[in-house]
């Protein structure tokens, strides 16, 4: 038994041979961390966190998360992982910010009373209030990102893992993000990447950056 | 469940239902293709002899052979068109991580999609005997249940097999459309399987649920079918669905596990 939450082992990533994006990766993490992972375009975030989402399988190498490997969790546990991709899509277009929220619940098998309380909480964001009855391809890049990054911790996951969380909000709504972030980490941990020094300053409890495909 | 049901009929009312322009082109629709159905019928066949001794008109024989393959059929597509819904979306990533597999959402989804598509089934149906005559008895309907039920199932499995396709190979939806209908036409939807090259249509019963499927629905419909032919039948057509979800559910998972490693996204978002 691991003292850490999350260890990383040896973990390789090619595409193809001449293409390594992560080499021998090797890092452990606590429970009740904020881990921000920075790096250049094209360093391997993105590829790290969805090795970690069990969306991407790696070359090599071996993860477990609360002593539990990545291979059960993929197939056993996969609601242990909140994600929040970038891009600012990741719900349906046709269906309201709320509907959505139903939509993934459901199959998350959440009871409505409780979830309705949380969407409460969040509803104290006004971008959040105004995101949930708008239809998702109608909301803006910020609106639809409140949305996602609600999604990612609705299930109480062990293990939340943001791209680019804060990218898009105003300073009001960046400030409501980081509070719900850092009230909601009990049991668990959260990696997210960014550009911005002002959101690892803001909400990182240690940084990482990610060179020559290895976490420094 | 309950509220899994729920919430893919709404998404799929949204999608594909609101507007009210698009319930109409719906009924019209149906009703040009029977017309269609309707005057070619009279036209060129008037009846047809395919069951011992028992002329049938042809408009009943083409009708039947389309309701009876669009609701089974339809699970084959519905699967491989809600992935793309969802990869169009960029949902398809959030479908991989939830509490249930991908198969089940992606079947949860499809179910109420068939919802309306038995509608559709039953607008025609109502159609074809409120404007036009046809041979069929609500008896017989009741037959005919289990056996789509059990279908159901079977073409899931096929539905799956094809997504496992498309999820390797990132293309090849339209080669799986056509493979369907290569099967339709051949499980003789619009003739009867009797004029295709002498053994062929023997072989085809055995190697397509297609097939066995429409001819015993066929048999169904015209009450030529006994008791012991019907279970014979559906539990044929069990077996195949056992065999069929199983190795579905299994080649998706294998087709998924090399969809993570490739990590390579549909050519259709490119």
């Amino acid at each position: 038994m691991s003292d850490f939450f999350l260890t990383i082992d040896n973990l390789n990533k090619t595409y193809s041979p001449n293409k390594l994006v992560l080499n021998n990766l090797n890092h452990s993490f606590k429970k009740e961390e904020i881990i921000s992972i920075q790096g250049d375009n094209g360093s391997g975030k993105t590829t790290l966190l969805r090795i970690l989402s069990t969306l991407s399988l790696p070359s090599s190498g071996q993860i477990t998360l609360d002593n539990v490997p990545l291979e059960v969790v993929s197939k056993k546990h996969r609601h242990f992982i909140g994600w929040m991709p970038s891009g600012s899509n990741g719900f349906y277009s046709k269906l309201t910010g709320l509907e959505n929220i139903y939509f993934f619940a459901s199959f998350y098998n959440l009871d409505t009373k409780p979830l309705n309380q949380e969407i409460e909480v969040w509803k104290n964001n006004s971008l959040f209030k105004e995101a949930i009855n708008q239809k998702f391809y109608l909301c803006s890049t910020g609106m639809k990102n409140i949305l996602l990054l609600f999604k990612a911790f609705m299930h109480k996951p062990k293990m939340i893992l943001l791209d680019e969380p804060l990218a898009s909000f105003d300073n009001e709504t960046a400030i409501f993000a980081s509070k719900m972030i850092t009230n909601n980490i009990n049991n668990k941990i959260v990696l997210f990447t960014s550009h911005q020094e002002l959101d690892v300053k803001k909400l990182a409890t240690r940084s990482l950056m990610i060179r020559g495909g290895m976490l420094v | 469940m309950f509220n899994q049901i729920k919430i893919c009929f709404i998404k799929e009312f949204r999608y594909y239902y609101q507007n009210p322009l698009v319930l109409f082109s719906i009924f019209l629709n149906e009703l040009i293709v029977l017309l269609v159905f309707w005057y070619t019928a009279k036209a060129f066949v008037p009846n047809l002899e395919i069951f011992s001794g028992k002329a049938i008109d042809y408009f009943t024989f083409i009708v039947i052979g389309e309701t009876a393959l669009r609701i089974p059929s339809f699970f084959i597509s519905i699967i491989g068109q809600n992935m793309k819904n969802a990869t169009l979306d960029g949902v398809f990533d959030n479908h991989l991580l939830l509490k249930y597999s991908p198969q089940y959402s992606f079947f949860i989804e499809g179910l109420c999609a068939s919802f309306f598509e038995i509608l559709k089934v039953a607008l025609v149906l109502f159609l074809a005997s409120v404007f036009f005559v046809i041979d069929i008895t609500f008896y017989a309907l009741l037959l005919a249940i289990p056996i789509q039920l059990i279908s159901i199932l079977i073409f899931t499995g096929l539905g799956l097999i094809s997504v496992s396709i498309l999820l390797v190979l990132k293309r090849g939806e339209a080669w799986l459309m056509r493979l369907v209908s290569v099967a339709t036409i051949l499980a003789g939807a619009y003739f009867p399987t009797t004029v295709l090259p002498y053994g062929l249509d023997i072989h085809l019963r055995f190697a397509s649920p297609f097939n066995l499927l429409l001819e015993s629905t066929r048999q169904i419909m015209h009450e030529q079918i006994s008791y012991q032919t019907y279970f014979q039948s559906c539990f044929i057509l069990f077996l195949w669905a056992i065999l069929l979800s199983t190795f579905g559910y299994f080649l998706f998972s294998k087709a998924l596990d090399l969809h993570k490693k490739s990590d390579k996204p549909f050519t259709y978002l490119t």
